[in-house]
């Protein structure tokens, strides 16, 4: 057991200063001091873990093999009261695209990992069987989950907590999905998700079915009267921010209507960028399934998660904690389904079973394009009606992939390898990048999302590092107008010329909130980039600044594109596939040749140059190493 | 008095890029422009941004001025305040 006093005087302020090293085929732990000077420069999340992982991990090792490193990193923002507090990363090579993998989840497991005694949890290793781990204040204890297996999320962690006699615990657990090593499997607490990049897998390749944690230290601060007093004001101004009132009044969800409106929503699996029925489906959801609003972690100010059901009917489903934008589009435009209650209970399930809904939605509608097209056999579909637009198939392929039955077990592998697998073909239906499936919002809005999917270095995904399409589309700078981004009112979204070298300074600002530890809806509501510079400097006492943070920023950019190219990824896989940049083939733009992108290559050029990254082999040039202090 | 309103990010696209100005009687309140926002704009706002039986946007739209959301109706105008329409999210 650690004494709580040594936890809160070593090291830095807004830091643990700790990181907890668990072996787990032997089941042994071990505290590391982590240097404050290694803290200052990483900062933490997703950029601290990068280095560890670049560090530590031999490059081509399978993902689901012992060899991988798992690491769950807070920030020193990770405190329930600093806005978006709530988060942990859990970082890790992906095994569905093997490269660099991060996923950030809300709730309270970050900020109560602090006040365990921890920045960072370190796992290696494989446990010789199913075991879940508590870290309870500096004691690390390993139970059995024998018993837990085969249970969902909601059962294990509620088991969890009776077992520990705690109903408070935070909780990280895998559901079914992960035990089955699906590629698209997600780590779970409670309903919220890190789901992208198949983290669940790793964690059942590990027999690591859970981490509760329970923390009751303060994290103190170098200047707490400075720290309150700039938080405060920072909630003041704020509160009546246009985006921080609609997201805590709409949700996420809230997006529907309007993403189809301006050509942001990948419909039919990428065929087009628009649909025409986003706001019937949100009118249905308005009436019929939304319940509250909540926040998903102790203190969130922001509360745009949504308590929702299905109250009657084939779907119903009992209230939980869903219907984001991205969950909800992946069940309802990729796979033309018109019935939201079928998208409310079978994003539902995904949670439930521990899946990415996001890559599960379009593994489905890659599904259905291969069955459209003949490339499943009778045989093989067994008798499933795996048709565009039939809503009753929704859940039950969720389950089959949670489970690897039948065909579910092909798309468990993701598109870009169900692909492979199925052959004839089957790859120009495969939409990823790096073998990440696509996210929900369609860079033949705003062309800065196509450099953001095309280079972001955990595929096609459009907040890590930034959602282009938020300045592009003319609303947001996130304070970055004086680093150097132009006036988003002045942007023209079909533009291309120009985009590749704001994206890399955006990328640099928005991918901050991974990295201290904080909710990048945050900064759509009016947080920016130096008020976490404000905010940490408070913490830690440190001189710190704008341009010390996005530099923090750039680094952790670099650190993991160093990782990717070790792993073999040069600039030819920062592509993005044709269809998506292709004049959509029904909805409002198809008769809109501008909203097609037209010189990819273009913009990248200027993105690599901006970058300080070699045009061919795209990897970070020694220039640009030396200045960031990178190996 | 005058008032601008100036549709934000994809609203542009039924506003106009440049703020369309709006002339309203002095006690004038928000209610009052966006009955005047109809009268000019109806026909072409889509069916799914408007209201026409309550006169009101509709969905996730909110209504800002000097960047702060404006939710009631009975809020007073003043002349030279500029009005911006804009959805309510930017990503998720």
């Amino acid at each position: 057991m650690i004494e709580r006093r040594k936890i809160m005087t070593d090291g830095i302020k807004g830091y643990a200063g700790f990181q907890l090293r668990i072996q787990l085929e032997r089941q042994e732990t071990r505290i590391e001091t982590v240097p404050p000077e290694i803290n200052r420069k990483f900062l933490g999340g997703a950029g601290y873990a990068a280095k560890l992982l670049y560090d530590e991990m031999a490059a081509g090792i399978d993902p689901l093999s012992p060899e991988n490193i798992l690491v769950l990193a807070t920030g020193p923002l990770s405190l329930n009261q600093a806005p978006g507090g709530g988060s942990i990363m859990v970082c890790f090579k992906s095994p569905l695209t093997g490269v660099w993998g991060q996923s950030r989840v809300g709730g309270n497991f970050g900020p109560d990992l602090k006040r365990a005694g921890f920045d960072y949890v370190v796992i290696e290793g494989r446990a010789a069987e199913p075991v879940y781990i508590l870290i309870d204040d500096g004691r690390v204890e390993f139970h059995s989950a024998q018993h837990l297996l085969g249970l969902t999320v909601t059962e294990k962690s509620a088991s969890i907590r009776e077992a520990l006699e705690d109903p408070r615990l935070s909780i990280l657990c895998i559901g079914p999905a992960g035990e089955n090593l699906v590629k698209i499997s997600a780590v779970m607490s409670d309903d919220r998700a890190a789901g992208r990049c198949g983290g669940g897998a790793v964690w059942g390749s590990k027999n690591l079915i859970a981490v509760a944690v329970r923390g009751t230290h303060k994290v103190e601060a170098a200047d707490p009267q400075r720290l309150k007093s700039i938080l405060q004001s920072a909630f003041g101004e704020i509160k009546d921010n246009p985006m921080f009132v609609g997201m805590k009044e709409f949700g996420t969800i809230g997006d529907l209507p309007g993403n189809d409106d301006s050509g942001d929503w990948p419909t039919r699996n990428w065929k087009s960028n628009s649909w025409g029925k986003g706001a019937e489906l949100f009118d249905h959801y308005q009436a019929k399934n939304f319940l509250k609003g909540f926040g998903c972690y102790r203190g969130c100010a922001l509360s745009c998660a949504r308590r929702v059901h299905v109250a009657e009917g084939e779907f119903k489903t009992p209230e939980h904690g869903g219907a984001e934008y991205e969950s909800i589009s992946c069940f309802t435009a990729y796979v033309l389904n018109e019935d939201m209650d079928a998208a409310i209970h079978s994003t539902y399930l995904c949670n439930e079973y521990g899946l990415d809904t996001i890559s599960c939605g379009a593994v489905i509608a890659f599904g259905m394009e291969c069955v459209e097209n003949g490339l499943f056999s009778a045989e093989e579909l067994q008798g499933l009606d795996l048709r565009w637009g039939n809503s009753k198939i929704l859940p039950v392929m969720v389950k089959k992939i949670a489970l690897r039955e039948g065909i579910g077990n092909v798309l468990a592998e993701g598109v870009r390898q169900a692909a492979r697998l199925i052959g004839c073909g089957a790859e120009k239906f495969a939409i990823h990048v790096k073998g990440l499936e696509g996210a929900a919002h369609d860079p033949r809005s705003g062309k800065a999302l196509g450099v953001t999917y095309a280079t972001a270095n955990r595929g096609m995904c459009h907040i890590q590092p930034l959602e282009g399409m938020a300045w592009d589309r003319g609303k947001l700078d996130w304070g970055l107008q004086k680093y150097g981004v132009p006036d988003p009112n002045t942007v023209e979204r079909w533009d291309e010329k120009g985009k590749g070298a704001v994206v890399q300074l955006l990328q640099n600002g928005l991918t901050l909130p991974d990295v201290i530890g904080t909710c990048k809806f945050y900064m759509y509501g009016g947080i920016t980039i130096d008020h976490w510079a404000s905010f940490i400097a408070a913490l830690t006492g440190w001189d710190f600044d704008g341009d010390e943070i996005l530099q923090a920023g750039e680094r952790a950019i670099n650190i993991q594109r160093l990782f990717n190219c070790r792993e073999g990824i040069t600039a030819k896989d920062d592509f993005l596939p044709e269809r998506v940049r292709a004049v959509p083939e029904s909805g409002k733009y198809a008769a809109e040749p501008d909203c097609a992108i037209r010189d990819l290559e273009g913009m990248l050029q200027e993105y690599y140059h901006a970058r300080g990254w070699d045009p061919v082999s795209g990897a970070p040039l020694p220039e640009k190493l030396a200045e960031l202090g990178l190996p | 008095m005058n008032v601008k309103v100036k549709g934000i990010g994809d609203l542009r696209d039924y506003f106009g890029k440049e703020p369309q100005d709006f002339e309203l009687p002095e006690g004038a309140i928000l209610k009052d422009l966006l009955q005047n926002i109809e009268d000019r704009l109806g026909t072409n706002l889509p069916a799914y941004l408007w209201d026409f039986q309550r006169h009101l946007f509709r969905g996730p739209v909110v209504i800002a001025i000097n960047n702060k959301a404006v939710q009631k109706l009975d809020t007073p105008l003043k002349n030279g305040m500029v009005v911006c329409i804009l959805r309510a999210l930017a990503g998720g």
